[in-house]
C-alpha cells in the first residue's frame, strides 16, 4: 500500500515536473512575454513568426523603359506594372548577369552628350535607374560574387541595339556616369531576339491610346542651338500628345499618429505594436509634450513625430568601427524598411541613390515613394528634416544606425482619372515662371519625367501631378500640371 | 513763290507715299512668294536647321528666343494661288505667343508627298501694325521635302536582308 502511494506521488511528482518545464519553456520561447503562460501550447501550434525576407530584387528595377523606334520616330515610355516591361527587364538583367560574370568589353569610352545621343538616335531599348547603383549592389541583386576586370563601377543607364551589329548578336552598353562601356553578347536562346524587339514596337504602336514621346534631340538636333544644356534622350511631350491621364492619391498618416482628442494610450501602443513588433516589451513607451511618441531602450530610440515623420538612432552608434561591406549595409537598410512599412499599407518604395563620406562609419541610402511607376517627389521646403528624399537611412554592415522616414499611406483618393496638360513648350515654360530668377545659360535639363508632387506635408494631402525636371547639377524642379480642360 | 510751294506740297506728297508703301508692304511680306529669309535675329529655329528631309507627316517645328513679346507663325506655299497661306499646328491655330521660357515647339502636318515649302516668320506682338523686314519682322523659308513612307520600309528591309547575307557568310 505505501508502496502504491509512494509510486501515486512519485508519478504525480513527475507529472507537475513535466508541466512545469513545459511552463518554463514557453516563458523563455516568448522571453519576455509576461502574461500567463497557459497559451505555451501556441507556440506550437501557430505559425511561426519568420523574419521578413528582405526582396533585395524588388528594389532593382528601372523606373523608366523607352522603346525607341530612333531620331524623329515614336518613343514610348514603359512603367513598372507593364507586362512588357517585365519582360524587357528579365532579358536585360540576363545580360547584366553575362557581363558581370565574364563579360569583356568591346570598348570603353568617355561618356559625352555627343556620344550618348549618337546611341540614342538608333532604335533602340533604354533602361534607366533613379541613381547610380554601384556595381557592388548590383552584384547582391543577382547573387553573384564572383569580380571581372574592367568593368563598369556604377550603373546609371543602359541601352540594348537589337541591329547594331549585322550577326545575331546583341549590342549592350552601359552607362556607369563617367564611362560607356560596350559589350557584344550572344542573344539567348529562350531570349529576345531582333524580330521580337520589332513586334514590341509594332504593338507599341498599334495599341489603342498609345502615347508616342519625343526627345530632346528632335526639339535641339544641333546642341550649340539650344539655350540650355540638355540630355538628347529626354523623353517629353511633343507633337499630338498633349494631354496624359493621372489618378488621384491622396498621402495619409500612419493611424498610430497621436491626434489632438484621441486616446493616446492606444496610438502609442498601435504604433509600438506596428512599429516595433515582438520588440515592444524591451522599450519604455512614452509622449513628450509635443505629441511626439517616443519608444527607447538601452540602445535604440524612436521618434514619431506628430507629423508623421519617424526618427530612428542607435543609441551606441559611436562604438561602431568601419562601414563595413557596402551590400550588407544596404541588406541592413532594406531590412529596416521592410519591417516597418506595413504599418503604412505596404507602399511602392524605390530605391533613390547611394552615398559613402571617407570618414563616415556608415553608408547612406535613399528611397522615395513611388505610385504605379510615377515617382513621389518629395520638397525639401516645409519639411522637418529639410530632405528631398522620403526616406533616408545610414547604415553599415552590421545595422541600421540612423533613419528619418516621412511615413505616410498612398491612397487613391474617390475623383476619378483627370486629364492633365503636359505638351513640352507649355512645362518649360511654367517652369521659368515658377522660377523668375533661373536664366537659361545656367539651367540643364539632365532627367525630366512625370510624377507627382508633395509640397504639403498635412495629413490627407492631396497629391499634385507635376513634371519634374533635374538639372545637371543635381537641382531639382517642378511643376503642377493644369487640367487639361482648364487651359 | 508758286514754284517753291508746289515743289514743297510735292515733297510732301512723296514723303507721305514713301512711308504709306512701308504699310501697305507689311503683310503682304507674310504672303509674297518671293520674301527672302532673314538672318534669326528674334528666334533661333532649331527645327527645321535647313532644308530638310523627312519620312514623317507629321513634323515639328521647333525655336527659342531670348526676346520677349514675341509671335511666330507658319505658313506653307500654295501653288494654286502662287502665295504663302497660315498653316494650323495641331492645337487649331496659325499664330502663337512665346512663352516665358522663350521656347516653341509646334507640329503641323505636311500635306504633300515631295517639297513643302515652309515659312516661319516672328514679329514683335506691340509692334504688329508697323512692320518691317530685318528691324521687327523675321522671315526664314524651308523646305522640308516629305517621303514616301514606301521609302522607309524598302530601307528597312534592305538593311535586314543585307544584314542576313552577312550572318549567313560568317556562318
Amino acid at each position: 500500500m505505501n508502496n502504491d502511494m509512494m509510486e501515486r506521488i512519485k508519478f504525480i511528482v513527475l507529472i507537475v515536473l513535466v508541466i512545469t518545464s513545459m511552463m518554463q519553456l514557453g516563458i523563455l520561447w516568448f522571453f519576455q512575454n509576461h502574461e500567463i503562460p497557459t497559451n505555451i501550447l501556441q507556440a506550437f501550434f501557430q505559425k511561426p513568426t519568420t523574419q521578413k525576407e528582405t526582396q533585395i530584387k524588388n528594389y532593382f528595377l528601372p523606373y523608366r523603359i523607352v522603346a525607341s523606334e530612333g531620331f524623329d520616330e515614336a518613343h514610348f515610355v514603359l512603367s513598372p506594372g507593364r507586362k512588357d516591361y517585365q519582360v524587357l527587364w528579365d532579358e536585360v538583367t540576363s545580360y547584366i548577369r553575362d557581363i558581370l560574370i565574364e563579360g569583356k568589353p568591346v570598348s570603353v569610352v568617355q561618356y559625352s552628350t555627343d556620344e550618348w545621343a549618337k546611341l540614342t538616335g538608333k532604335e533602340s531599348f533604354i533602361f534607366e535607374f533613379n541613381a547610380p547603383i554601384s556595381t557592388k549592389i548590383v552584384r547582391g541583386f543577382l547573387n553573384l560574387t564572383a569580380v571581372s576586370n574592367n568593368e563598369p563601377l556604377y550603373f546609371q543607364r543602359i541601352i540594348i541595339l537589337p541591329n547594331d551589329d549585322v550577326n545575331n548578336d546583341i549590342a549592350v552598353y552601359i552607362y556607369d556616369t563617367a564611362k560607356i562601356f560596350k559589350y557584344k553578347l550572344k542573344v539567348h536562346s529562350s531570349g529576345l531576339g531582333r524580330a521580337d524587339y520589332e513586334a514590341l514596337l509594332e504593338k507599341l504602336k498599334g495599341e489603342p491610346g498609345s502615347q508616342k514621346f519625343g526627345i530632346l534631340k528632335e526639339i535641339f538636333p544641333v546642341s550649340k542651338k539650344a539655350p540650355f544644356q540638355v540630355r538628347p534622350d529626354v523623353p517629353v511631350a511633343l507633337g499630338d500628345m498633349r494631354q496624359m491621364k493621372f489618378e488621384h492619391i491622396i498621402a495619409k498618416y500612419p493611424e498610430f499618429i497621436v491626434k489632438e482628442g484621441t486616446n493616446t494610450n492606444e496610438d502609442i501602443s498601435l504604433g509600438a505594436r506596428l512599429i516595433l513588433g515582438s520588440d515592444k516589451e524591451s522599450y519604455d513607451l512614452g509622449m513628450d509634450s509635443k505629441r511626439t511618441i517616443i519608444f527607447k531602450n538601452i540602445s535604440n530610440i524612436y521618434r514619431i513625430y506628430s507629423d508623421g515623420w519617424l526618427e530612428y538612432q542607435y543609441l551606441l552608434a559611436g562604438e561602431e568601427t568601419g562601414k563595413g561591406d557596402e551590400l550588407a549595409a544596404f541588406r541592413k537598410a532594406l531590412e529596416f524598411i521592410s519591417y516597418k512599412k506595413n504599418c503604412i499599407g505596404d507602399p511602392d518604395i524605390v530605391f533613390l541613390g547611394s552615398s559613402s563620406e571617407k570618414d563616415k562609419n556608415y553608408y547612406t541610402f535613399s528611397f522615395g515613394y513611388s505610385y504605379k511607376g510615377k515617382l513621389i517627389q518629395i520638397s525639401r521646403e516645409n519639411n522637418r528634416f529639410s530632405q528631398n528624399e522620403a526616406i533616408i537611412i545610414k547604415s553599415n554592415g552590421n545595422k541600421t544606425i540612423e533613419a528619418k522616414w516621412l511615413m505616410r499611406r498612398i491612397e487613391i483618393s474617390s475623383k476619378q482619372e483627370t486629364e492633365y496638360a503636359i505638351a513640352f513648350d507649355e512645362t518649360i515654360s511654367n517652369i521659368f515662371v515658377n522660377n523668375p530668377q533661373l536664366e537659361k545659360k545656367t539651367f540643364s535639363i539632365e532627367d525630366a519625367y512625370y510624377g507627382y508632387n508633395m509640397d504639403d506635408f498635412k495629413d490627407n494631402q492631396e497629391l499634385n501631378p507635376s513634371w519634374i525636371v533635374v538639372s545637371k547639377e543635381g537641382k531639382v524642379f517642378k511643376t503642377a500640371l493644369n487640367k487639361a480642360d482648364e487651359r | 513763290m508758286i514754284k517753291k510751294i508746289c515743289t514743297s506740297v510735292l515733297l510732301l506728297v512723296f514723303i507721305v507715299t514713301l512711308s504709306m508703301q512701308g504699310f501697305a508692304w507689311n503683310r503682304n511680306v507674310f504672303y509674297d512668294e518671293s520674301t527672302p529669309s532673314t538672318s534669326q535675329f528674334l528666334v533661333t529655329i532649331t527645327r527645321p536647321e535647313g532644308d530638310e528631309t523627312t519620312l514623317k507627316r507629321d513634323y515639328v517645328i521647333c525655336a527659342n528666343t531670348d526676346v520677349d513679346n514675341l509671335v511666330i507663325a507658319i505658313f506653307r506655299y500654295q501653288s494654286q494661288s502662287g502665295t504663302y497661306r497660315p498653316i494650323n499646328g495641331t492645337d487649331a491655330n496659325s499664330t502663337w505667343e512665346i512663352g516665358k521660357s522663350g521656347i516653341v515647339v509646334k507640329q503641323i502636318e505636311l500635306p504633300r508627298i515631295g517639297a513643302n515649302q515652309l515659312r516661319v516668320i516672328a514679329y514683335k506682338k506691340s509692334e504688329a501694325n508697323y512692320l518691317q523686314l530685318n528691324y521687327n519682322l523675321q522671315v526664314n523659308n524651308y523646305t522640308v521635302t516629305l517621303l514616301d513612307s514606301g521609302m522607309k520600309d524598302a530601307i528597312k528591309n534592305g538593311f535586314f536582308r543585307l544584314s542576313e547575307m552577312f550572318s549567313q557568310l560568317w556562318k
